[in-house]
C-alpha cells in the first residue's frame, strides 16, 4: 500500500501530533489524557490561568517530548491551524518537561 | 510487570476496530484501486494482491486479514475506528458545538469605512456603499466592547468599503487596542491592494498581519473593465505596482509577508485565469498565494448572477485546471479538516458596519433584516440571525450533509448561501465541495498531479 496522503484524524483537524482520541477535554485547554502528558498538566492550566494561553492542547510527542500548542481553537475559517507558532512564546523547552 | 504489560498488549490487539464508512474504494483507470478516507483526508493506492482484502474489510467489516502496518496505518487515519461511526461523528459534533459555543476568543470583522475607491461590476455592496468613516464613538465602543469580554484571543479582520481609504482609523485603533494587552491577537486585511504604499507594508509585516487578500480579475484590460477606479485611473497598474514593491522589500529585507491573492471567476474571465495565474507565479515567484474564487450570486443587489459559473462549470474549471496546466487548487483534492465551515457559525463573531451596526457575515453589511444590533446601544438580536448562523446552518444538522463522504472538509459549506438557498428554495450558490460533482475523477486526478508531478 502506497500513501499518497496520510494524516492522522487529528492532523487533518490541524491537530498535529495528538490523537483525538487522547483529548480529555478540548474547552477551556484540551488535555491529553494519556499517561505521560498527566504530570505535565499543571503546566498547561499555569499557562491558560496566567493568560499566556487562551487554550492549550497537550500532546505527547512533538517532537522530543510533550508540547503545548494553541490557540486551541478556529480562528479565520473554522481551522486548527497555525498551532505550533505559539509553542515558542511559551518558552517552554523539553528541560522544563 | 512484564505480565502485565502483555496482558495489556493483547487486549488492546483484540479490540474490535469499526471500518468506517466515510471511505471511497474504487478501481481506476490509471493507478490502479485507491482508497480515501473522509475522516482525515488520507488516500492510498492499493496493490492488486491487497485489494480483496480491502474489499472484504468494507463489505463484512472484518479487518482481521489486513498486514499489521496496514491496520495500524488505517487506524491512524481513521479508515478503522475505535469507536462504532455514530460515536465518532457524534464526538465531532460535540467538539464543533463546543468551539461554537467558546468564549474565550472573539472574532471581528470591522469596517472603519464604506467607501471604496473602485467600482466594480460585481460588487454585492452596490447601493450600500457611502462615504462615512468611522467616527471615534464607535471605535471606542468597539475597544470597550473588547475590554469587557476579556477575552484573551482577538481575531480582526478589516473590511470595508476599501479600508485602506480609512487607514488613520486602523492606526488610532491598534494603538488602543495594544494598551489592553491581548494575549493572543492577530489581524487580517481584505483589500482591493490599490492603496497599499510601503508604509502599509511595512506596517502589516511589523504588526504580524496573518493575510493581505488582494483581488486581481484579469489582464489589464480585464481587470481595468471588471475593476474600475473612480477616478478612471489604472487599477490593475496600482495594484501590480504594490504587490512588486511587497516582493522587493521583502526580498530586500528578508522579511515575509502572506499575501493572498484572490482571481474572482465568472464566465467573462475563465478563460484568462490560467495565464493570469501562471504570470503571478513566475513574476513573484512563489512569494504569494494565488487561487480562483466564483462570484456569487447575491439575490438582494445583484445584477451580475447570469455570469456566475455553475455547480458543474465551476467543477471542471478545477479539474481541468489540474490536467491542462498542472495548477494545483485546493478545491481539487481536501487536504484539510474543518471544526466548521465560517467564524459567523461562532457565536462570538461579530461584522462591525462603519455606524457601528452589528452583523454575523460581512455579506450582511448594511441589511436591516440581518442586524443583529449596534455596538453603542447593544446586541439585540430580533430577528434570530445568531441563532440562524450557529445552529441551523450546521451540517451536522443536514440529513445529506451528516451521510456525506466530504462532511469534514466541507461542514456545509457557506452558512449564508445555505440560509440563502433555504429561503429561495432552490440552489441560488452552490454549497457543497467540488469533488462531490465526481468524487473518482477527482482523485484521480490529484494522483496524477501528486505521483507523477504533473
Amino acid at each position: 500500500m502506497k500513501a499518497i496522503e496520510s494524516f492522522s484524524v487529528s492532523e487533518s483537524f490541524g491537530l498535529k501530533d495528538l490523537s483525538l482520541d487522547e483529548i480529555e477535554n478540548i474547552n477551556g485547554g484540551a488535555i491529553a489524557s494519556t499517561g505521560e502528558c498527566v504530570k505535565f498538566r499543571s503546566i498547561a492550566i499555569d499557562a491558560i490561568n496566567s493568560g499566556t494561553l487562551s487554550g492549550a492542547i497537550i500532546g505527547p510527542t512533538f517532537p522530543d517530548g510533550p508540547v503545548i500548542i494553541g490557540p486551541k481553537l478556529p480562528i479565520d475559517v473554522g481551522r486548527i491551524d497555525g498551532v505550533i507558532n505559539k509553542f515558542d512564546r511559551l518558552e517552554l523547552n523539553s528541560k522544563q518537561w | 510487570m512484564i505480565l502485565v504489560s502483555k496482558s495489556i498488549s493483547i487486549i488492546k490487539m483484540e479490540q474490535k476496530m469499526n471500518v468506517s464508512k466515510r471511505i471511497l474504494f474504487f478501481k481506476s483507470k490509471e493507478a490502479g484501486h485507491l482508497l480515501f478516507c473522509g475522516n482525515s483526508n488520507s488516500f492510498y493506492q492499493i496493490e492488486d494482491e491487497l485489494a480483496p482484502k480491502i474489499k472484504k474489510m468494507i463489505e463484512s467489516g472484518d479487518s482481521s486479514e489486513l498486514p499489521e502496518d496496514v491496520i495500524k496505518e488505517f487506524t491512524k487515519s481513521g479508515v478503522l475506528l475505535k469507536e462504532n461511526e455514530d460515536e465518532f461523528f457524534n464526538r465531532m459534533k460535540y467538539i464543533s458545538y463546543l468551539s461554537r459555543f467558546d468564549n474565550s476568543a472573539l472574532t471581528l470583522t470591522i469596517t472603519p469605512t464604506m467607501a471604496c475607491n473602485f467600482c466594480c461590476s460585481y460588487c454585492y455592496e452596490g447601493n450600500r456603499v457611502h462615504n462615512a468613516v468611522m467616527s471615534d464613538e464607535v471605535m471606542d465602543a468597539i475597544i470597550n466592547y473588547i475590554k469587557k469580554k476579556e477575552v484573551k484571543t482577538l481575531n480582526l479582520y478589516w473590511y470595508g468599503g476599501e479600508p485602506l481609504c480609512a487607514w488613520p482609523k486602523i492606526l488610532q485603533f491598534n494603538e488602543k487596542i495594544k494598551e489592553l494587552k491581548i494575549p493572543n491577537y492577530t489581524q487580517k486585511i481584505v483589500t482591493n491592494g490599490s492603496l497599499m504604499d510601503e508604509e502599509k507594508i511595512k506596517y502589516f509585516i511589523d504588526n504580524d498581519f496573518k493575510t493581505i487578500q488582494i483581488t486581481l480579475d484579469g489582464n489589464e484590460e480585464v481587470q481595468n473593465k471588471r475593476r474600475p477606479m473612480k477616478d478612471g485611473g489604472n487599477s490593475y497598474g496600482a495594484i501590480i505596482g504594490n504587490l512588486d514593491k511587497a516582493y522587493k522589500y521583502c526580498k530586500e529585507n528578508n522579511k515575509t509577508i502572506n499575501i493572498i491573492i484572490r482571481i474572482n471567476i465568472d464566465q467573462d474571465n475563465i478563460a484568462l485565469y490560467p495565464e493570469l495565474h501562471k504570470t503571478l507565479e513566475d513574476r513573484y515567484k512563489g512569494m504569494f498565494s494565488i487561487y480562483p474564487a466564483f462570484v456569487k450570486n447575491y439575490l438582494e443587489s445583484d445584477c451580475h448572477a447570469n455570469n456566475c459559473l455553475t455547480f458543474e462549470k465551476s467543477a471542471d474549471f478545477i479539474i481541468n485546471l489540474s490536467k491542462k496546466y498542472g495548477i494545483y487548487t485546493f478545491s481539487l483534492f481536501p487536504k484539510q479538516n474543518l471544526i466548521m465551515n465560517c467564524p459567523a457559525q461562532k457565536v462570538n463573531t461579530y461584522v462591525i458596519g462603519t455606524n457601528g451596526d452589528m452583523y454575523k457575515c460581512w455579506d450582511d453589511i448594511c441589511m436591516e433584516d440581518r442586524k443583529l444590533g449596534n455596538i453603542l446601544t447593544g446586541i439585540k438580536d430580533t430577528h434570530n440571525i445568531n441563532p440562524l448562523f450557529v445552529m441551523k446552518t450546521s451540517a451536522f444538522e443536514n440529513e445529506k450533509c451528516k451521510n456525506c463522504l466530504f462532511l469534514f472538509s466541507c461542514m456545509g459549506g457557506c452558512a449564508r448561501s445555505r440560509f440563502t438557498n433555504e429561503q429561495a428554495k432552490y440552489e441560488v450558490n452552490p454549497l457543497c465541495h467540488y469533488i462531490t460533482n465526481n468524487p473518482q475523477e477527482f482523485l484521480e486526478e490529484y494522483y496524477e498531479l501528486k505521483i507523477k508531478g504533473k
